[in-house]
């Protein structure tokens, strides 16, 4: 799948941008919403990985704007923020993972999307 | 010799002399017609005089009586004549006249007008006015001659126009008595005693009831301690027929004979026959106050003018009870004013909220704390000022709108958040509630304004607390999240690493995450105690090199730093500057993805301070994300981490600061920190 990771903290993206490649995934990273952005409308992806909360424009504003450009992007949410889960759900978010998790499981909420 | 005369001369001489004698006899006729018709007019004016005219012999007795001495006495003239005039006088009257009668005859001089009393035949004293003279008859005998005048109508009008005249006179004196004086029992009081002394009446009482009946007051003239066991009567409420009758209706309530009627009433014994009494209500509107009472002559109860008079009196008296009440009323309720007005004068004054008063839009009263709210040495600082000089103009429009509200409605508003101006200029806030008020006479608005600086910083250093709180649990949530996240991630690797080499790797993740865990939670420390403390002299180009240092042992990269330092400086600083910089330059590694990570860091005296400018090749900072840093360096109200935010407060520390440079390529920096020279 071709994903594309959005999020502020540049540890994880390196460390999830490995971890999935090894999966056979094409990953693009971004530091935070604005570049996300930019790249989404240069470049179809099959599924977003983003955190809620960033620098800058946080998840929401994000995945609204790019849901105004491709209202069938699938996104999946990433947060240490458990207050969020709902409302990502209901903007239309694919999936909401809560940090930490065991990133294997991110895996597998990759092939769950993949697959719907 | 005595020539004899001649028969002739006789004839001649008698002819004449009968011929003188008839003259003489014509004469006499003439004369005795002459008098008969001059009897026949003055007996006939004496018989028809409007006066009664007698005349009286030597012994007392009367000689001559005409019709109208008769109907004067109501005798008639057989039962007259004759008879001794002193019968016919009352005993007060027997001495005077006949001692005058005596004088008179022998020539002694008396005045020959006077007044008397007759009895009539029916027993009825008239009052007479007797004009006389003495004659003598023929004989030579004294005769006295009198005219008597009935003058007992007379007399009686006289008597009732003098009576009323008191009365007039009495009620002028009471009049001028209600007029100057505005005490109640003083002036009740004083119109017993003038309604006394004039001697309209004999004596006078008022009685003051309240409103259930009771006794208020009770006052006299004219009785003294007669008039005590009436006021303990009253007390036990127990009121005289005349009283209860006189309350119980308006008209006066007369009493012409107390003797006979007033049986019961304890008030009977200062009766005398011949005195009767009259009561009125005291009576004003619809307020009755009480009755007066008064004894009077008889004579004069029937009269109306009298009876109209003393209700004239009664009348006056009430309108002046009704003057008084309401004047003590008015007292009453300016004393309750004043005193209210002292009491919230007091309190405006000892007031810890500032009070002032605008009449026309200018201030007219402004209380200490008014002037301590405005910075005002006296109050003449602030009198006489437009309101807008003291209103900041973003909320004179607001408060204008309030102003008319108030003026048009005459409701108070609620309170509403200001700001004003100081005399100073400087601004103040204030929570401000504004009510209609007169002001020395005039419309005006009192505002009272409580100052809510000390409310602001507290609920700003409350809401910078939540803030710090909800910074703080970010921080932890999503920064320990994220360390957490790594960790997790670098632990699933190594469990399922296939070689030592990703093994190492890995391990060497989960420690790198580990350290920024350790520093993050040294952050948090710092931030809680960095205000606290101690700043020295301190070597800035040595804190440089050693988070240079620092920072290429954390990082397992390529990180030139180009060093571009002009002197050596010296700054008011302590370790944590080592942590600025090595903050700065985490972030530089971080966010430039390829080796090598280039940092320029130059320095420059500018002023009193030392700019340290660090310039990466990294990702650079967006304009948005800058702008939300120094936002939340300010509010927390962004999530821009906890790096940006330790920096600034360590360098607003030791008085310094920092700015982000919008630059073309990477992230350029800049510190300024006071140098010591």
């Amino acid at each position: 799948m071709k994903i594309l990771m959005i999020d502020d903290e540049i540890m994880i993206l390196t460390l999830f941008k490995d971890f999935m490649e090894t999966f056979g995934h094409k990953v693009e990273i971004a530091i935070d919403g604005d570049t996300g952005l930019k790249k989404f409308k240069n470049t179809n992806f099959d599924l977003i990985v983003m955190d809620y909360r960033m620098h800058g424009k946080n998840g929401l504003q994000v995945s609204r704007e790019m849901m105004n450009m491709d209202k069938n992007v699938k996104i999946l949410f990433v947060s240490a923020d458990s207050s969020v889960e709902k409302k990502a759900i209901e903007m239309g978010a694919v999936g909401f993972l809560l940090k930490p998790f065991y990133i294997d499981v991110l895996i597998r909420e990759i092939e769950r999307v993949g697959k719907a | 010799m005595k020539e004899k005369k001649s028969k002739d001369q006789i004839i001649e001489e008698l002819r004449q002399r009968i011929a003188k004698l008839e003259k003489l006899e014509a004469e006499h006729k003439k004369v005795e017609e002459a008098l008969k018709e001059s009897e026949e007019r003055y007996r006939s004016i004496v018989e028809n005089s409007h006066a009664g005219i007698l005349i009286v012999g030597e012994d007392y007795k009367f000689i001559y009586v005409n019709d109208e001495l008769c109907r004067i006495l109501k005798y008639s003239r057989e039962k007259i004549i004759g008879h001794d005039f002193r019968e016919f006088l009352d005993e007060e009257s027997k001495q005077l006249v006949a001692d005058r009668y005596i004088k008179r005859q022998r020539g002694e001089k008396v005045p020959s007008r006077y007044e008397f009393n007759v009895v009539q035949k029916n027993g009825e004293k008239r009052r007479v006015e007797i004009s006389s003279t003495v004659i003598k008859d023929s004989a030579g005998k004294v005769r006295t001659v009198a005219q008597i005048l009935d003058i007992t109508e007379r007399k009686k009008a006289e008597k009732e126009i003098k009576h009323l005249n008191l009365i007039l006179l009495a009620i002028r004196k009471v009049n001028q008595l209600i007029a100057r004086e505005k005490d109640r029992d003083r002036l009740l009081s004083g119109a017993c005693d003038t309604l006394i002394k004039t001697r309209g009446y004999y004596t006078a009482w008022i009685t003051i009831f309240d409103e259930s009946g009771g006794l208020v007051t009770a006052t006299e003239a004219g009785l003294g301690v007669k008039f005590l066991p009436m006021i303990e009567q009253l007390k036990r409420g127990e009121l005289p027929d005349c009283t209860r009758k006189a309350l119980n209706q308006s008209e006066i309530v007369v009493i012409k004979n107390p003797l006979s009627i007033c049986i019961d009433c304890i008030m009977m014994k200062n009766c005398t026959d011949g005195i009767g009494t009259m009561a009125v209500r005291l009576e004003y509107g619809e307020r009755i106050y009480g009755v007066l009472h008064v004894t009077v002559p008889v004579e004069f109860l029937i009269d109306k003018e009298e009876q109209s008079l003393f209700k004239e009196v009664t009348g006056d008296l009430a309108l002046a009870l009704y003057s008084i009440e309401l004047e003590a009323e008015r007292k009453k309720t300016e004393k309750e004013l004043q005193e209210s007005e002292e009491k919230y004068r007091q309190l405006i004054k000892i007031s810890p909220d500032a009070v002032y008063v605008h009449s026309d839009r200018k201030i007219v009263f402004v209380n200490p704390a008014m002037m301590e709210f405005l910075g005002a040495a006296n109050p003449e600082d602030l009198i006489g000022k437009p309101i807008s000089d003291i209103i900041h103009p973003d909320y004179l429009r607001i408060v204008e709108e309030r102003d008319r509200n108030i003026e048009q409605k005459g409701e108070r508003v609620p309170l509403l958040e200001e700001k004003f101006i100081r005399l100073d200029g400087t601004m103040i806030n204030g929570e401000a509630a504004a009510a209609p008020l007169i002001y020395q006479g005039k419309p005006a608005i009192l505002v009272v304004i409580r100052d809510i600086t000390e409310h602001k910083r507290l609920e700003q250093q409350r809401e910078k607390a939540r803030k710090e709180a909800e910074f703080y649990a970010d921080v932890l949530g999503h920064d320990v999240g994220n360390i957490n996240q790594i960790i997790s991630g670098y632990l699933y690797l190594l469990e399922n690493a296939k070689d030592e080499e990703t093994r190492k790797k890995n391990i060497k993740g989960i420690k790198k995450s580990i350290e920024k865990s350790k520093r993050l939670a040294e952050s948090i420390k710092i931030l809680k105690t960095i205000k606290d403390t101690k700043i020295e002299r301190f070597d800035l180009n040595k804190s440089i090199e050693r988070s240079i240092k620092k920072i290429k042992a954390y990082f397992d990269r390529e990180i030139e730093v180009k060093l571009n330092i002009d002197k050596k400086y010296y700054v008011k600083a302590n370790d944590f500057l080592d942590k600025v910089f090595f903050n700065i330059f985490e972030n530089s590694a971080e966010y430039t993805f390829h080796d090598p990570v280039i940092i320029d860091v130059k320095t420059e005296k500018k002023d009193d301070f030392c700019n340290i400018y660090i310039h990466d090749n990294g990702l650079g900072i967006s304009k948005e994300k800058r702008e939300d840093i120094i936002e939340n360096l300010e509010t927390l109200s962004k999530r821009t981490g906890i790096g940006f935010y330790l920096t600034n407060k360590i360098l607003d520390r030791f008085n310094g600061k920092f700015e982000i440079k919008d630059v073309e390529k990477g992230t350029e920096i800049v510190i300024s920190i006071p140098v010591i020279s």
